[in-house]
């Protein structure tokens, strides 16, 4: 029963997403055209850009997921399906947890894999690109996970988007640097095994905790205090 | 048996209520607030006047004195927050939330003024405003986190509501602080060039960190002086329509 | 207890860093002086304000 619910809940947000198509194409557009703006800002020497790589394709990709971030809860928060849910008997953070995955589908999974084409623009050589994906696959799930908090905490605002960057970037550091350092190893020839390894630490930390933050989060936003 | 736990229990929670607060903070202020000027006066003119200079460093390492409290404020403040944030969230506390949204800039203000004091002993000390070792950049991503907080418990119609958000979030900005802190000293060890490490401190003689305690001291007094009062204040405003707050408006009036 | 400066001229200058430690400790305690003259003023300007509210309330009732 609980499963089924979490099952129905998860479907519901992908056909919905793939109804409006501008939801999740959006942030995936502005990946790449953030990806296009560095060589134009800074120099389209291929040497710098190798080095850069990671970074750059790390941090649009940061950006895009957090852009895409404020729709999570904020079309069932004015529909006043938040509240059903909350009323159901599944556990709020499962709930949470399929919304997430179907969120993530769309813009996470999306990102992976226009990556290497990221990676062939910015002049990374094609062995780097299998870590790349990697790194992404990982992080990203990680990245929504966390962001969803944000997003959980600011459903209730009408300006509130702007603000889940705010609050949750810090947080997001750590598989900034890991997931850029696996990258960067991969450049010097490095074993990535132990970056990886630590990415996914992380992703099931999030697994583990973030879903409860953010469903504490949603109820507090329901219930007005 | 539960008659009497009941009854502890009732007593607990009459401690906790912002008017109990606000009455015992208001005798608890003279005992922070004379203590803080008496001990910065002190460390004012011990550390600037009367310490020695130091024999690398020359007069620019007297900005310790106020940077190494201020560092070690800013991190006590968002612990303070953090718990604060665990109080309101598990017993629904409302004195914690005030406290939480009184507490909030002032530590901010002394992660900034980290920053800032810092940067400006760098300068002279090591040639540079500003360097991405682990600390400072640890300590400019904590100003993140409290800019975060402090944004969460304004951005709210019900303030009730804000400052509960903003606990929720302390609560997971302090869990994810560490792994935050671990991240950044690793990358930062991992992109070192430079021969020398810019945070090192080599042990301090008795004339310079005799001061630099008085002024430890003095500034924490300071840090519990600000906060109280700004508690006070948010309890006032925050119970601006209660019986006992309107009384003890009507009666200063006399 | 001796001062480890000889003249108030030493002492401003502090051995060449004086800009650096004056402008440290004037932005430090100026900050701190405005937070603390703040939360000072503040609870003495709302009184006044919830005085005159109340007053007005009264003569209204």
């Amino acid at each position: 029963m609980i499963w089924r619910i979490a099952v129905q809940v998860f479907q519901r947000d992908l056909r919905l997403a793939s109804r409006q198509s501008g939801e999740w194409l959006n942030p995936l557009i502005f990946f790449l055209m953030v990806i296009t703006l560095v060589p134009l800002a800074i120099s389209p020497e291929p040497a710098r850009l190798r080095e850069m790589a990671g970074g750059i394709i790390w941090i649009a990709a940061l950006l895009a997921v957090l852009l895409a971030m404020d729709g999570l809860f904020r079309s069932d928060f004015e529909d006043g399906t938040l509240e059903q849910l909350l009323l159901t008997p599944a556990p709020l953070p499962l709930l949470v947890l399929a919304k997430v995955l179907a969120h993530w589908l769309q813009t996470g999974v999306a990102l992976t894999l226009l990556a290497p084409l990221a990676g062939v623009l910015l002049n990374l050589p094609s062995s780097v690109l299998v870590t790349l994906v990697l790194s992404l696959l990982l992080g990203t799930l990680t990245l929504s996970l966390i962001s969803a908090i944000g997003a959980a905490l600011t459903v209730g605002l009408r300006r509130g988007g702007v603000l889940v960057p705010l609050i949750t970037l810090p947080m997001h550091i750590p598989v900034l640097i890991f997931a850029t350092g696996s990258i960067q190893a991969a450049l010097s020839g490095l074993p990535v095994v132990g970056y990886l390894a630590l990415l996914g630490a992380f992703l099931l930390l999030a697994l583990c905790l973030a879903p409860f933050a953010a469903a504490a989060a949603l109820r507090l936003a329901v219930s007005g205090s | 048996m539960t008659n009497w736990l009941r009854r502890l229990w009732a007593i607990i929670e009459s401690t906790v209520s912002p008017r109990y607060f606000y009455q015992l903070s208001g005798r608890w202020l003279p005992w922070f607030a004379w203590p803080a000027v008496i001990l910065i006066a002190v460390g004012l003119v011990w550390g600037l006047a009367i310490a020695p200079a130091d024999y690398q460093q020359g007069n620019s390492y007297r900005i310790i004195f106020i940077h190494v409290p201020s560092a070690s404020l800013a991190m006590g403040g968002y612990l303070l927050l953090a718990i604060c944030g665990a109080i309101t969230l598990i017993w629904r506390v409302k004195t914690a939330e005030m406290v939480a949204k009184a507490a909030a800039p002032v530590g901010a203000l002394f992660c900034l003024m980290a920053l800032v004091t810092g940067s400006l002993w760098g300068k002279p000390t090591w040639g540079t405003y500003w360097v991405w070792d682990a600390r400072l950049t640890s300590m400019l991503i904590l100003l993140f986190l409290y800019f975060g907080v402090m944004a969460l418990q304004s951005a709210f119609e019900d303030v009730a509501q804000g400052s509960k958000a903003a606990a929720l979030l302390a609560v997971v900005g302090v869990v994810n602080l560490p792994i935050i802190k671990y991240s950044v000293e690793w990358w930062n060890t991992l992109h070192q060039g430079s021969t020398f490490r810019i945070t090192e401190r080599p042990s301090m003689p008795p004339e310079m960190y005799l001061p630099l305690l008085v002024m430890f001291l003095g500034l924490y007094a300071l840090f519990a002086t600000l906060i109280l009062l700004r508690s006070r204040q948010e309890i006032l405003q925050r119970e601006r329509r209660s019986q006992w707050v309107r009384q003890l408006i009507e009666d200063e009036r006399e | 207890m001796t001062f480890y400066f000889a003249s108030w001229a030493e002492f401003f200058a502090m051995g060449g860093h004086g800009l650096y430690v004056w402008l440290a400790y004037g932005l430090f305690w100026g900050s701190l002086g405005l937070l603390t003259w703040h939360s000072v003023q503040a609870p003495k300007r709302w009184r006044r304000q919830q005085q005159m509210l109340l007053k007005r309330q009264r003569r209204q009732s």
